[in-house]
């Protein structure tokens, strides 16, 4: 039998009606969330309980009082409903993984910068209340990633996806950053503990070529047109369109033609310009006009025309085998805060890691085990289902404590693989796309100080060292009074240093 | 740790060859203080402090500790070194002080 209890604002609690704990992660997931339901028969806990109070849930078979914690978090949602002996109190919210999603971060940029060290800096930066002990050193190092206008939960599964990782706020309000498909729950579920299941498999989640596009570069280009050769006319035609235009008549002494103007808009009658740019046409045109005066050059006449081209910042990588297996599949990510090719490629490269297989996910419903990580692997052995003894990744666990449930050791449902897209998390994903639209605009130069409460050691070396500068001194000595000879000295007779530590 | 000091300025050299003691606010026989001349920052998470004397400032001297400062007269010693033996400077040789100091969290 299961026994559960909640200790909330660590007073316990025996009596709950009915408690439902989600725990789950994944690509876009939210945080675990849990929802108790007491009766509340007149006006009982009518003021017992407030928002943002700790809740403590602990569950174990057979064992009484349960002692294991399953979950722990805040209040956020306090509803009364019902009246008289029919009345009941529903407490609601998430665990402290939601202080993750609700603080954006400062503005950062990370070069070079190992993940677990980035994570803890994040952590460190914008988060109080939450330990690190369990954040795991990594083998990636991420050459540049820019943080702007994330949530922290947001920035750190961007890292976690680039690392392999996976991370929780566990029940001792500890982050835990761990390697992904690697921590095994040592739990394997068959038939002597699967109540019930359901796999199925799908190619909608499948991608094998994406394109990654960060934000656009300027960089500088530049055309030599020899007049009447090169183009026709006034008009010189360039391969880009023109940003900071700059035209030059080429001669003994460079011409600098300025001020230039917008064609369409700029009137060389009335207006002194030079030339006139036409940048959806990426042509400069050379005026005649009264107020502007003659800028036309003869044939033969070299012009100069310096500019900056505007490039987008694109890195496509694909899967062959995957394209084989399963066709042509394509994904375009815009992240107008990817401001290099090696962030790009790093992105670029973690997707198609995760997205060139198939997604199979499976929900089973569980007898006699109430304590499993998201995050962690089990091994499934279900052969009706074509499922023989598969490692998977459990991605949520749900937990139903009622008296029936709890009677049957059947409190636990649980997902595995990947989690196939739900219509909230395409919301999620939405909101994360226009959030990095509306921040893109901000300069990419970002200076941080990073304050955090902790102790720091120190550790001293002091080195004394002395060198005896000799008594003797060479000049106009013997063997030493040559010019420019290699082995002739000039100065003090000095001798080996003498170095002491302390 | 918890505060804040002003930082090194000075590394001084002194004659007492008293056993380092927590509490200790300077040193045991201060002979000469020299402003610091390098701070090394280039290695992470350490910086190295460098003064330096000339055979002729400490003549005679027998160096037996070494305290940096905050302050070239008076002011807050960050740290205290007492040498196993001592250093004897007789006009002929120049000395050299190297304060390593490295944090960790």
């Amino acid at each position: 039998m299961i026994n559960n209890l909640v200790e909330i604002n660590s007073v316990e609690y025996n009596d709950t009606k009915q408690m439902s704990v989600k725990k789950s992660i994944s690509d876009f997931n939210t945080t675990s969330s849990f929802i108790i339901k007491f009766d509340n028969v007149f006006g009982k806990y009518k003021d017992t309980f407030s928002l943002n109070q700790d809740v403590l849930i602990k569950a174990d078979i057979d064992t009484d009082p349960a002692t294991t914690k399953v979950f722990r978090g805040i209040i956020e949602d306090i509803k009364y409903s019902g009246e008289g002996l029919n009345e009941q109190l529903e407490l609601s919210g998430r665990d402290y993984g939601a202080i993750l999603q609700d603080i954006i971060v400062q503005p950062r940029i990370f070069k070079d910068t190992e993940a677990s060290e980035i994570v803890k800096s994040l952590m460190r930066q914008n988060i109080q209340g939450i330990s690190l002990n369990n954040v795991n050193a990594t083998s990636t190092t991420i050459d540049k990633i820019t943080f702007n206008g994330l949530a922290v939960f947001d920035a750190i599964k961007k890292v976690a996806e680039i690392a392999g990782f996976f991370f929780y706020v566990d029940e001792d309000k500890d982050l835990n950053f761990k390697q992904k498909d690697t921590v095994s729950s040592g739990e394997t579920f068959d038939n002597t503990n699967v109540l019930g299941a359901s796999f199925n498999q799908s190619d909608d989640d499948i991608f094998n070529e994406v394109k990654v596009v960060g934000n656009r570069q300027q960089t500088a280009a530049q055309q030599i047109f020899t007049t009447g050769t090169d183009n026709t006319g006034s008009v010189y035609e360039l391969d880009a369109k023109p940003y900071n235009t700059k035209v030059t008549l080429s001669g003994t002494t460079n011409t600098i033609y300025q001020p230039g103007g917008i064609k369409f808009i700029n009137d060389p009658a009335s207006e002194n310009v030079k030339y006139l740019v036409d940048f959806p046409s990426s042509e400069v045109t050379l005026t005649s006009g009264t107020t502007a005066g003659d800028n036309v050059v003869p044939a033969g006449s070299v012009i100069i025309i310096d500019y900056d081209q505007s490039t987008p910042l694109i890195k496509t990588l694909k899967d062959n085998t995957s394209i084989n297996s399963y066709g042509l599949k394509i994904k375009e990510i815009i992240d107008k805060n990817i401001n290099s090719l090696n962030e790009a490629t790093d992105v670029a490269t973690a997707f198609i890691a995760e997205n060139k297989d198939p997604v199979t996910r499976g929900d089973l419903k569980v007898k006699g085990i109430v304590d499993v990580t998201p995050g962690e692997t089990a091994v499934v052995n279900l052969p009706n289902q074509n499922q023989s003894s598969e490692t998977y990744s459990i991605i949520q666990a749900k937990y139903d404590f009622n008296s029936f449930n709890n009677q049957n050791d059947s409190a636990l449902t649980i997902t595995v693989s990947k989690k196939v897209d739900s219509l909230v998390d395409l919301f999620t994903q939405h909101e994360l796309r226009l959030r990095s639209l509306e921040t893109s605009e901000v300069e990419s130069s970002i200076t941080n100080v990073e304050l955090f409460t902790g102790s720091i050691g120190i550790s001293g070396l002091c080195q004394v060292i002395s060198r005896s500068i000799g008594s003797g001194f060479y000049f106009n000595v013997t063997g030493h009074d040559i010019l420019n000879s290699p082995s002739s000295l000039l100065g003090d007779v000095r001798a080996g240093s003498t170095v002491i530590n302390l | 740790m918890g505060g804040s000091v002003a930082y090194p300025t000075h590394i001084a050299v002194g004659t007492s060859g008293l056993t380092f003691a927590s509490g200790q606010t300077g040193l045991g026989s201060e002979v000469e203080r020299n402003q610091i001349d390098t701070q090394d920052y280039s290695t992470n998470e350490q910086v190295t402090l460098i003064a330096n004397w000339s055979p002729t400032d400490i003549s005679g001297a027998i160096v037996r500790e070494v305290g940096v400062f905050n302050s070239g007269t008076g002011g807050a010693m960050s740290s205290r070194n007492v040498l196993a033996g001592s250093l004897v400077f007789d006009g002929e040789s120049e000395l050299q002080i190297q304060q390593i100091y490295r944090f960790f969290l």
